[in-house]
């Protein structure tokens, strides 16, 4: 059985959980919560409920950002059981035939195809410079609306591999890593790409992306389509496992949750152990930079910065302090911490764009909470937290910039890019 | 006419009501014979009126449980010099504790100055033993302060009266003794400093033990006796107010909430401090707030009381210009004092009437009338009244139908013969 | 039991702006609580407002139909389980808080309000709301009331029901009393509201809370001592009360709950110790210095092994994590933990915990004792291996505990009330005479007892309800 008998009798149900749910804050109602939604499962499992539209309807409604996880006592894994439940669902139901299209063109024909993507930015960039995707965004309704929406500025052109020149001069070659580049983020937001290498480079590392990556599958382990996600993970494996053991970074709080789950997603399966050996070298890039002594040089920046946890990076990773470290490091930055700082921002995936009305609600909070402390600047570490967000300060027309952890250190480290 | 009967054990008791019961005698309850009880008259007409002052042994003080079991018919300040001997603390301090038995606490749920930082008697009962009307003897509550062993019947029948049982003894909770205990008095100019003073102590954040206000009329008719301690009025006429403080805990707390006070209430200008840190004139003084209310109903026979729960920043409307006369008391148009428990928000309107006139004509009475119905305009909640003269002011509030029928319906199932008066 | 769709229309009709759930999975959604029972609802509603639950009430009642009031169901016996099916009403939707009013120190909820929200709300006034169940970042006001909830403040403060002030009731015939904020201070109210607080939902449903705050204290001062022996808990607790000194908190693990904390976490605790006391003093900061200081002399000289003070919120934080890590490590380390909530009085501490190893020992189970030795409420956990002859002993072996608590003069439910899961224990405690007496208060409030039935007490035919409607 799909869902995990084990792992659904962790849960006791104490409800420790509830409150740390943004939807059962918001919808109020048990069967948003984890306890609620993972009792559902347990009924799915001994055969006494169906998984019908209800249990569809309330399992697609979990943001997936495990922040229950983080207060359980008994160490339930919901975000695994909730990926297991939405693979039961999509087992029974047939979805109408247009959603079924358009998923599987995005999810199978676009993301794990970098050389499509590149060309779908380069297709946008025309439309903006033309003028077409204003619009697009204004005669278009609904989903599609929130998704022109959510298109940042894209005047510069995607990050190629062949961007990425030698160590910075100056900087004593410390070793080489593997930079895991994901899909959308260097085709929508090519900058972090380029400032991850060169952040990493100014602290002397050389720094390669295997050719033959892809797509790390997480948007398909939580729609139900783990076998895509399996296919993804099998050659990502084989993308990696070249020469060296070098850690391989990745600068996006949603996929590093992926990756590291590469051993759970390949149990039992033969490439169970070259999964293992995969997922002890992933790192977050902040996890990788707080271990070094730094910052590099001649760091300064004077601004006052708060920080923003993508949940993929706080509750999947358990990855918290190492963010706030590298900036509280720098000298000149006052940091300051924002109000529920680990509470989701509403992206959580393509989420904001099937429940848009929730993951706006979550969206305005983030950012009233960031504005109330003064920040000019609101730093991420997940390209699907900073579009979202972007997107809403942009709507609001706000005076405060949302950065990726590597933009910021590489201002504030003065390295210019391409070294 | 009723017979007396003093009976010294609960047993005793036991057979009484069980013999009641099956006789349909009416029976009546008589603790300490304080200011608040009236004896019975024609009205109640018991035949039989219980007198509990022989049940009064302290069973025992057990200090590592911090509690002592207490009969019925003891007198409190007896528990609370027995507990400190022990270096322990039974903190309930109604204002009749010299006189009152803590069977009678239990039954009106007294509580005095204490209630503001610890409470009154309803907190520190933590059992009873009780004869019920039928004869049965029940335990309720527990040893231990948190039990949650079923419904709370401790704290249903406090406050009681007699009408579901008769309280035979007492579970009490005790505190280790504070170890240091200060007496401070303010006195100021206006009875709004008084209160601004009040206002100004809880709004930082402290909490003495007790913090009782006072104003002109109530020093008069102690006069001397203040003045022994320090506080003297400037002149006759003016207006003025004291706040009575007592502060407790480790000797550093209560210096240094001396310390606030003193700087709090010398922000009214005009205010004179005195720190009794003497125990004997500290006790003085407490004794001198508790036996106010005796002054005043020896210095006005005819007297009626209302006592209004209002959120401490609404005392000022008890003591506006208009109720305020320049006028001393005595002379001629009756008295109006107040006093409260200025932390908890209890105040008391005490109108000390004029005999030659009678109560539409009496200016305490009418002024009283007219603060009353200030308060309750701005949200206060009559408590009580009391007094031969307390029909004039009016009618306590009513309780809530549903209430009164539940009410019933429960003393109906546990006295079905209405063997038990009130 | 099945429910007419006329009724279910009617009910719809009131709770306009709420919530009515009936399809099943939303029903099995309000089956449980945190014990491993549920029983399935017929219908659950969620209303909006005091008018809405009493006009519910009222329409149940003329149809027979059970009420069972539910807030976010961390009861850990059984309060909120609709054992004979019937009506769930959640409170959860009801959690506006009404009015903060700083100078009378006074808070008016409504019941949904869940405690930690209370507590944010009422910080920027300087004020807090001192009880502090281990559920408090979820648990509602309603529920507090409910269960006259506790928590490690509650030696120095109080409990909730030293905390309510004033309630707003529907009876279970659908009418309403509301007591206003000086409910407390009047007698009838206060009668009522010592009955409705810790009433478990079967007196009434809160629906409006006039809760009493206090000023958050001006200084805190955590003291961690570590004993080698069980006797100087004991001792230490005796000797800071004879002091004349009153602790804000006075919490205490036993060696096996340290060694289990140190074996999940790895802290760095003492793996020889028979116990950890966390102390906590609050108030004015010279008398907190004070006190404090005095705590230390009397650690000493009782005989700690190690004794840590945090100086400041951070250090506290880190001492006292080692009490939050304790409900974690204890499930981790077991398949099954039974956890029962009970009091001794004070003095009798050291004496119950060397019994209860005693007969932890005598059924080969192992135990954890833990709580708050301030006002010896323990909470004492079985841990059991997922074994029939392991979980017969621990039957056995609850019912063992509760008799050798009350021999102490305890009480067999300090915190958690008595739900459905201690029902047979309740005349133990009280005698059949004080079940009697306690029955004729629900019998007069709650006639045909169809608000929250087979709570409380033991009712004929209730095991066979539980038997026949238990899914889980």
């Amino acid at each position: 059985m799909l869902l995990d008998r084990d792992k659904l009798n962790a849960c006791v149900q104490c409800g420790m959980c509830l409150t740390s749910c943004p939807t059962y804050r918001e919808l109020g109602v048990e069967m948003d919560s984890p306890r609620g939604r993972i009792f559902l499962m347990k009924l799915v499992q001994a055969g006494r409920l169906e998984p019908d539209a209800l249990f569809a309807r309330h399992m697609y409604l979990c943001l997936g950002c495990r922040a229950c996880e983080t207060v359980c006592p008994t160490g339930v894994p919901f975000g695994s059981l909730v990926d297991a439940a939405r693979e039961v669902i999509e087992q029974n139901r047939r979805l109408p035939l247009v959603t079924r299209l358009v998923r599987d063109l995005a999810f199978r024909h676009l993301l794990p195809h970098q050389a499509r993507l590149r060309l779908l930015g380069m297709l946008l960039r025309q439309m903006e410079r033309l003028g077409l995707l204003t619009l697009a965004r204004r005669i278009a309704s609904g989903r599609l609306r929130e998704a022109l929406r959510l298109l940042p500025d894209l005047s510069a052109r995607s990050f190629v591999p062949g961007d990425v020149a030698t160590t910075a001069p100056g900087s004593a070659r410390r070793g080489r890593v593997a930079l895991f580049w994901g899909c959308l983020a260097p085709v929508l937001l090519p900058n972090v790409q380029q400032a991850t290498v060169t952040v990493l480079r100014s602290y002397g590392y050389e720094v390669v992306v295997p050719e033959g990556q892809t797509c790390c599958g997480a948007l398909h382990l939580h729609h139900g389509l783990r076998d895509d996600a399996q296919a993804l993970a099998r050659r990502n494996l084989a993308a990696f496992d070249g020469a060296g053991n070098e850690a391989i970074i990745v600068n996006a709080a949603g996929c590093g949750a992926a990756l590291k789950a590469y051993p759970e997603l390949l149990r039992g399966t033969t490439e169970e152990g070259c999964a293992n050996r995969f997922r002890i070298r992933v790192n977050d890039l902040a996890e990788f930079l707080a271990l070094l002594p730094g910052p590099p040089q001649s760091a300064s920046l004077k601004e006052t910065v708060t920080y923003q946890d993508p949940c993929h990076l706080a509750h999947g990773q358990r990855v918290r302090s190492e963010p706030r470290q590298l900036l509280k490091a720098i000298p000149g930055l006052e940091f300051k911490e924002m109000p529920e700082a680990e509470r989701c921002c509403g992206s959580a995936g393509i989420y904001n764009l099937l429940h848009p009305e929730l993951s706006l609600f979550l969206r305005q909070a983030k950012i009233d909470h960031a504005v109330a402390t003064g920040a000019r600047i609101m730093v991420t570490a997940n390209p699907g937290c900073q579009l979202y967000l972007q997107a809403g300060i942009r709507e609001k027309r706000l005076d405060v910039e949302v950065l990726h952890l590597a933009e910021l250190l590489v201002r504030a480290y003065g390295t210019r890019p391409g070294g | 006419m009723y017979k007396v009967i003093q009976p010294t054990t609960a047993d005793e008791i036991a057979e009484l009501l069980r013999s009641a019961q099956s006789k349909g005698t009416k029976v009546a309850v008589w603790g300490g014979r304080t200011w608040g009880q009236l004896l019975p008259d024609e009205e109640t007409a018991p035949d039989i009126l219980l007198d509990l002052s022989r049940m009064n042994r302290i069973r025992s003080i057990e200090k590592d449980n911090l509690l002592a079991r207490v009969e019925a018919g003891v007198v409190t300040a007896a528990v609370r010099t027995a507990v400190a001997g022990e270096g322990l603390f039974y903190p309930p301090d109604p204002t009749s504790l010299e006189t009152s038995t803590i069977g009678g606490n239990i039954a009106c749920a007294a509580a005095g100055p204490h209630q503001l930082k610890y409470g009154g008697t309803r907190d520190f009962v933590m059992g009873l033993e009780v004869v019920l009307p039928s004869g049965e003897r029940i335990r309720t509550g527990a040893n231990t302060q948190k039990s949650v062993a079923g419904y709370d019947m401790t704290r249903f029948l406090i406050g009681s009266g007699a009408r579901f049982g008769l309280v035979t003894s007492a579970i009490l909770r005790l505190l280790p003794k504070p170890q240091y205990r200060e007496i401070v008095l303010c006195a100021f100019l206006s009875s709004s400093a008084g209160v601004s003073a009040a206002l100004a102590v809880m709004k930082n954040g402290m909490t003495p033990a007790a913090m009782e206000l006072l104003d002109g009329r109530c020093l008069e008719v102690d006069r001397d006796a203040w003045a022994s301690l320090g506080i003297a009025r400037r002149s006759v006429g003016v207006a003025e107010s004291l706040l009575l403080f007592e502060l407790d805990g480790v000797e550093a707390s209560v210096v240094g909430q001396r310390a606030q006070i003193e700087r709090l209430c010398a922000q009214q200008g005009g205010a004179v401090v005195v720190t009794l840190s003497d125990p004997n004139t500290g006790t003085q003084a407490l004794e001198l707030r508790r036996r106010l209310l005796i002054r005043l109903m020896a210095a006005h026979p005819i007297w009626a009381m209302a006592k209004v729960a209002v959120a401490p920043e609404q005392f000022l409307a008890a003591w506006a210009p208009d109720t305020s006369p320049t006028v001393p008391c005595g002379q001629g148009s009756g008295c109006l004092c107040c006093f409260a428990h200025a932390g908890t928000g209890v105040l008391h309107l005490f109108a000390g009437t004029d005999p030659a006139r009678g109560p539409e004509e009496d200016g305490a009475l009418t002024r009283t009338r007219t603060v009353l119905r200030r308060l309750q305009g701005v949200g206060g909640t009559l408590l009580g009244i009391y007094g031969p003269a307390r029909h004039a002011l009016g009618e306590a509030e009513a309780i809530p139908s549903r209430l009164a029928e539940a009410l019933t319906t429960i003393q109906r199932s546990f006295d079905p013969k209405g063997v038990m008066l009130p | 039991m099945k429910l007419s769709p006329s009724f279910k229309q009617k009910i719809r009709g009131i709770v306009v702006g709420g919530k009515v759930l009936s399809e099943p999975g939303e029903l099995y959604c309000y089956s449980y609580d945190a014990t491993r029972m549920s029983f399935l609802p017929d219908l659950v509603v969620e209303p909006f407002s005091a008018r809405q639950v009493a006009d519910v009430v009222r329409a149940a009642l003329e149809e027979g139909v059970p009420v069972v009031p539910r807030g976010a169901a961390t009861c850990a016996t059984g309060g909120p389980l609709p054992v004979s099916g019937g009506i769930v009403l959640s409170l959860t939707l009801m959690n506006r808080i009404l009015e903060i009013d700083p100078g009378s120190r006074l808070a008016v909820v409504e019941p949904g309000v869940v405690n930690g929200d209370l507590q944010a709300a009422v910080e920027p006034y300087a004020l807090y709301f001192p009880p502090d169940p281990s559920s408090f970042r979820v648990s509602t006001i309603g529920g507090n009331i409910a269960e006259c909830a506790g928590g490690p403040r509650c030696l120095k403060y109080g409990v909730t029901k030293d905390f309510v002030r004033g309630l707003e009731v529907v009876f279970p015939d659908g009418r309403i009393v509301d007591t206003g904020p000086y409910g407390s201070l009047r007698w009838p109210e206060s009668a009522l509201i010592g009955l409705v607080v810790g009433s478990e939902g079967t007196l009434g449903i809160v629906t409006k809370a006039y809760l009493k705050l206090l000023p958050i204290p001006a200084a805190t001062r955590s003291v961690a001592a570590t004993m080698r022996t069980i006797s100087q808990v004991g001792e230490a607790v005796c000797e800071i009360f004879s002091a004349g000194l009153v602790p804000a908190k006075l919490e205490f693990m036993d060696g096996f709950a340290m060694r289990l904390v140190d074996d999940v976490y790895k802290v760095g605790l003492d793996r020889e110790a028979a116990a950890l006391l966390l102390i906590e003093v609050d108030g004015d900061p010279q008398g907190v210095e004070e006190e404090s200081a005095q705590i230390e002399a009397i650690c000493h000289k009782v005989g700690v092994s190690r004794l840590q003070i945090a100086r400041s919120v951070q250090e506290a934080e880190l001492l006292w994590q080692a009490r939050s890590m304790l409900s974690p490590s204890v499930s981790r380390s077991a398949d099954i933990k039974i956890n029962e909530d009970i009091v001794v009085p004070r003095g009798r501490l050291a004496e119950a915990l060397q019994l209860i190893e005693e007969l932890g020992q005598r059924h080969h189970l192992r135990v954890v004792n833990y709580g708050h030795a301030g006002d010896g409420n323990l909470h004492t956990s079985f841990l059991l291996d997922n074994d029939p002859e392991q979980k017969r002993q621990a039957e056995a072996a609850v019912s063992e505990l509760f008799r050798l608590v009350l021999r102490l003069g305890g009480s067999v439910s300090g915190e958690h009330g008595i739900g459905l899961t201690k029902v047979k224990y309740l005349a133990w405690e009280t005698g059949e005479v004080g079940v009697t007496a306690m029955r004729k208060v629900r019998d007069a409030l709650n006639p045909g007892m169809l608000m929250n039935p087979y709570k409380i007490f033991m009712e004929p035919g209730a095991d066979a309800i539980q038997r026949d409607q238990r899914l889980t």
